[in-house]
């Protein structure tokens, strides 16, 4: 092994050591977890989805799919659990969903499927 | 530099073993630092196999026959972009390859990923990490990429010419990132049931991953279809091969599951299933990449070099995976892998989902079965047997059938429960126009001679009228509600809906494979000729005739590459000519010594270029196989003469003057007198569908997979203004 | 428990209806996969090598054969070819007439697997069955010509 190719070899090794073990010399700084944050996750991205299905359903009643009625009783029930879902989300983090009543700025971000509050401010 | 890259693959080794107990530790006992120093193993890990490989494809780049590699599987007279992608095709350099792309995709699924599912990750992070410590073990103990030799040789055996096309420079690279990305959300799958969540977050990580898998998948596929097809002299694309078949398996689970997960997602239905889908895909992806480097089923794929460690090591591996799995869903069935909803009726979207669902495992089924008959049949019965494409094709046609009519009936039913008027009257519209494309065709083409194309022909047509259906009557629900015109209300149509109607674009897409697959096999001509200069031949009423020998000596930087021999063959349909096809054979040099001076141009390797012309109709396809049988008594001749003047004292340069004015002389023999050759004529209908089709399923794929920027936005958004809210309400 | 309509205007409890569907589903796919079974089976060729064709080969009976070709043995016949296969570690040989595509990696020496019937002391090999393996290098190790730079 010539000499050159020792010292990239060192390099990287050290190089390696510094990059991984740089967590654990600045102490286990353990960041501000919020309790239940597997739960508030879960329940956002659920929100997202409940959104999304009430998006769909209604254009699945535009374009035919479904009846009138069975439109308004399917809108209902989604918009029911989607209710659920907020009340759990306001328990576990007070304020997050007045938080999201604050209307969205900037008129040149495209109002999207997730985006619930340009759906609301759509209609 | 060979010894830096062998210590880096050395110290990836140790990085990923401890990266996986270190995060394991930190999930375990919530020192998140163990869990942070895990993660950046994962990158440092990437960051070290990167420069093995840079310093791998350098050696190639730059011919260095120091490398065992290299020289085995290059040469100075191999293009420089071929010298690249001759690194994977050589065993050591193949599995460098694929622990590259594990790296690089985990790490990248990683940053994106970054801050959510934090229970998760660490776990996800072990098993990628384990699967890197896998795949670097076997490249530092049973097969070492920077092995070396002192002294050089000055030329290497170069790069099979059957592989120097651009396709197979792709392709490999194409089905790699396919299985490496799969082993995302299988690693994912694996924390959330270790850490028991598997919920909808869970599904928005692993979704996207999975479906960028099944596009690199799906696009590998192709390529190698696509280069079967206008490489090979057979002129099919898919033979129900063992490694084809196993680079199918994981895709066609994986396609189950991108439908099966909107249920869960909608109804917290079907997680057993959904879970058991994804490990099987991973575990399938691995068996895939087991079968293509070891060589336990006769294909003609496998390259059985450094066969048994591997082989061994590769098995260990797939049947810890399969253990672990099967506990990890069994474990969990009765709580996070619960129902939360049923079934409610037949006629419904999820029954679609789920009847979709059971044709395309079943299609896996069966091809899993045909794949490893040979085993099955030789542990069971003691003899070996194999299956042949007409058993796969008895099998998969119906299903095929089967799922694209699903793939009509799924976009237009509702959720929950429809009744059957109501479905007949969104397909009424679709069903007619199958209809009555499918009488035109009977009347008018000889589709109905072939009974299930015709079937099949119909159903497509069905498909695809729903979903241009679903996307024209969406986009005119839009322009109710908006006003916007119909090409803005299209787009924004299909922005706001990326994952349904990039959906749609793809089903379209299969449903053109599907139709060009159906033509091009049951309407296909085929005719095997021998035809001397002047000589015609008459294929599906396309004359095909052969106009004159072509003959060319090939040369690349300064040496000579190969000798091509062909002809012009002009193709004439209805009075006009329709196509001047040039199909060749190219022979490449050999290095053995054995050879004589001038035998070695003619009895090394040969690969057919084929001719054709390919179109919106039909193709035309020609392959040669030149006769030279009245070139070699010269050459050998020859041969004799070389090796008595050498001995005679001629020198070098003397010898190359001499020999190169031999191959002219044969070479310009050939264009004067060639003997009649062999020629396989194709007139295929339709064929280009499969590419076209493959192009939009391309498309439709990206439109789903594309992330909606304004989501991602607006998450942090929340999160930021839920925080600043927080804090005043405790200030 | 709740009672629904049944899609037949029975009222049927909805867990029985469950069981129903899974029992129809198991049941056809255990069907589904007998018949594969069993097809499989039928359909297949013995996957042979030659010292095991020329012990147990019956006349009219389908085998893969799987061997190296015998270097010098290919002879361009009329519109087909013949040559001799043998054991991939071994010198038992059989010989083999084909019409159809030959792969072009096909040469002596190369890994085959044919599709052959036996006829009379001769095999005949079916029509476009032949593959060749796709070496993994170049050449043949054993002709490399490693010389010093």
């Amino acid at each position: 092994m010539d000499v050159a190719a020792l010292i990239t070899v060192i390099v990287l090794v050290g190089l390696a050591v510094l990059f991984v073990g740089q967590p654990l010399r600045r102490g286990a700084m353990t960041p501000v977890r919020e309790a239940d944050e597997g739960r508030i996750a879960d329940l956002r991205a659920a929100r997202l989805a409940k959104y999304g299905e009430i998006r769909d359903a209604e254009m699945d009643y535009r374009t035919g799919k479904l009846s009138e009625e069975d439109w308004r009783t399917l809108d209902r029930q989604l918009r029911a659990e989607a209710v659920d879902i907020l009340h759990e989300l306001d328990t576990l983090t007070p304020g997050e969903a007045d938080a999201l009543q604050v209307p969205e700025p900037a008129p040149d971000v495209p109002a999207h499927e997730d985006d619930p509050v340009a759906t609301i401010a759509e209609r | 530099m060979a010894t830096v890259g062998q210590a880096c693959l050395l110290i990836s080794l140790g990085l990923c073993g401890y990266g996986a107990v270190a995060s394991v530790y930190g999930a375990r006992t919530g020192r998140d630092a163990f869990v942070l120093s895990g993660r950046r193993s994962l990158f440092a890990v990437a960051g070290l196999v990167t420069v093995a490989f840079v310093i791998l494809e350098a050696a190639f780049l730059r011919s260095d026959f120091h490398y065992t590699v290299v020289a085995t599987h290059s040469s100075t007279t191999t293009p420089w972009y071929y010298r690249l992608a001759a690194m994977w095709s050589s065993q050591q350099g193949s599995l460098l390859l694929w622990v590259f792309l594990l790296a690089v995709w985990s790490s990248v699924a990683m940053l994106l990923l970054r801050g959510r599912l934090r229970d998760v990750a660490p776990y996800a992070t072990a098993v990628q990490l384990g699967l890197g410590a896998f795949f670097c073990g076997l490249l530092v103990f049973a097969a070492q990429p920077f092995e070396t030799v002192a002294v050089a040789p000055s030329e290497g055996i170069g790069l099979n010419p059957l592989l120097r096309h651009p396709s197979m420079m792709i392709h490999p690279v194409m089905l790699y990132s396919g299985y490496t990305l799969f082993s995302i959300p299988f690693a994912f799958v694996v924390g959330a049931l270790i850490v028991r969540r598997v919920d909808a977050e869970w599904i928005r990580a692993t979704r996207f991953f999975s479906l960028a898998a099944w596009l690199c998948l799906g696009f590998g596929i192709i390529l190698g279809a696509r280069w079967s097809y206008s490489e090979l002299g057979w002129g099919g694309y898919w033979a129900w091969d063992p490694v084809e078949n196993a680079s199918l398996l994981p895709w066609l689970t994986g396609t189950a599951f991108l439908h099966s997960v909107m249920i869960q997602e909608k109804r917290g239905m079907l997680k057993v299933w959904n879970a058991s889908l994804v490990l099987a895909t991973g575990i399938l992806a691995i068996l895939g990449t087991f079968l293509v480097r070891s060589g336990i089923l006769d294909s003609i794929h496998a390259f059985v070099e450094e066969g048994n460690t591997i082989a061994w090591a590769f098995t260990s591996l797939i049947c810890a995976l399969v253990v672990t799995s099967v506990y990890l869903v069994v474990s969990r069935r009765n709580d996070v892998l619960r129902s939360e909803a049923h079934l409610d009726s037949m006629f419904s979207r999820e029954a679609a989902f789920l009847a979709n669902n059971l044709v395309l495992v079943g299609v896996a089924f069966v091809v899993f079965w045909g794949t490893f008959f040979p085993l099955i049949s030789e542990a069971l019965t003691g003899k070996k047997a194999a299956v042949g494409p007409p058993w796969f094709d008895q099998y998969v046609v119906p299903l095929v059938l089967i799922l694209v009519l699903l793939s009509g009936i799924g976009p237009v039913i509702a959720w929950r429960r429809t009744t059957p008027g109501r479905l007949w009257g969104t397909l009424r519209g679709p069903v007619i126009f199958s209809a009555v494309v499918g009488g035109l065709l009977v009347l008018f083409t000889n589709a109905a001679s072939d009974l299930q194309s015709m079937i099949l022909f119909v159903v497509a047509t069905f498909a695809i009228a729903v979903a241009v259906h679903e996307l024209w009557r969406g986009m005119r629900a839009r322009q109710l509600m908006t006003g916007e015109h119909a090409p803005q209300a299209l787009v924004s149509l299909v922005k706001r809906n990326r994952r349904r109607y990039g959906g749609y674009i793809v089903h379209i897409g299969i449903s053109l494979i599907f139709i060009g697959v159906a033509a091009s096999s049951a309407f296909q001509h085929t005719r095997d000729v021998v035809l001397k200069p002047g000589q015609s031949a008459r294929v599906g009423g396309y004359t095909y005739t052969y106009l004159r020998p072509t003959a060319k000596i090939e040369q690349r930087a300064g040496e000579l590459e190969r000798i091509t021999l062909g002809s012009k063959i002009r193709v004439v349909h209805g009075g006009r000519q329709v196509a001047l096809l040039s199909p060749t054979r190219g022979y490449y040099p050999t290095n053995a010594p054995a050879l004589g001076v001038l035998s070695r141009y003619f009895i090394g390797d040969s690969t057919s270029e084929v001719g054709l012309k390919a179109g919106w109709r039909r193709d035309l396809w020609i392959a040669e196989q030149p006769d030279i049988s009245n070139l070699l008594p010269i050459v050998r001749k020859g041969d004799a003469v070389f090796a008595k003047a050498a001995a005679g004292g001629l020198s070098p340069a003397r010898e190359s003057f001499f020999l190169a004015q031999a191959l002219n002389g044969l070479v310009a023999r050939y264009r004067q007198s060639a003997p009649p050759a062999q020629f396989r004529i194709i007139v295929s209908p339709l064929t280009g569908w499969i590419w076209f089709g493959a192009l939009i399923v391309l498309f439709g794929g990206f439109t789903a997979a594309w992330p909606n920027a304004g989501a991602a936005r607006g998450l942090s958004r929340a999160r930021y203004t839920a925080r600043v809210a927080r804090d005043l309400g405790r200030a | 428990m709740r009672r629904c309509l049944g899609y037949w205007g029975t009222s049927m409890d909805p867990a029985r209806k469950r069981l129903i569907r899974l029992v129809v589903a198991l049941t056809a796919a255990l069907l589904l996969a007998g018949a594969l079974a069993y097809t499989s089976f039928s359909a297949s060729s013995s996957a042979v090598t030659p010292s095991q064709l020329l012990t147990s080969a019956h006349a009219g009976q389908s085998y893969q054969l799987t061997g190296k070709v015998v270097n010098g043995s290919i002879v361009h016949v009329g519109d087909g070819i013949t040559f001799r296969v043998r054991d991939r570690a071994g010198s038992t040989s059989v010989p083999v007439r084909y019409t159809g595509a030959i792969p072009d990696p096909f040469r002596d020496g190369r890994e085959v697997i044919v599709n052959v019937k036996k006829d009379g002391s001769a095999y005949v090999g079916e029509k476009d069955s032949l593959v060749t393996k796709c070496p993994s290098k170049f050449a043949d190790p054993k002709s490399s010509a490693a010389q010093p730079a």
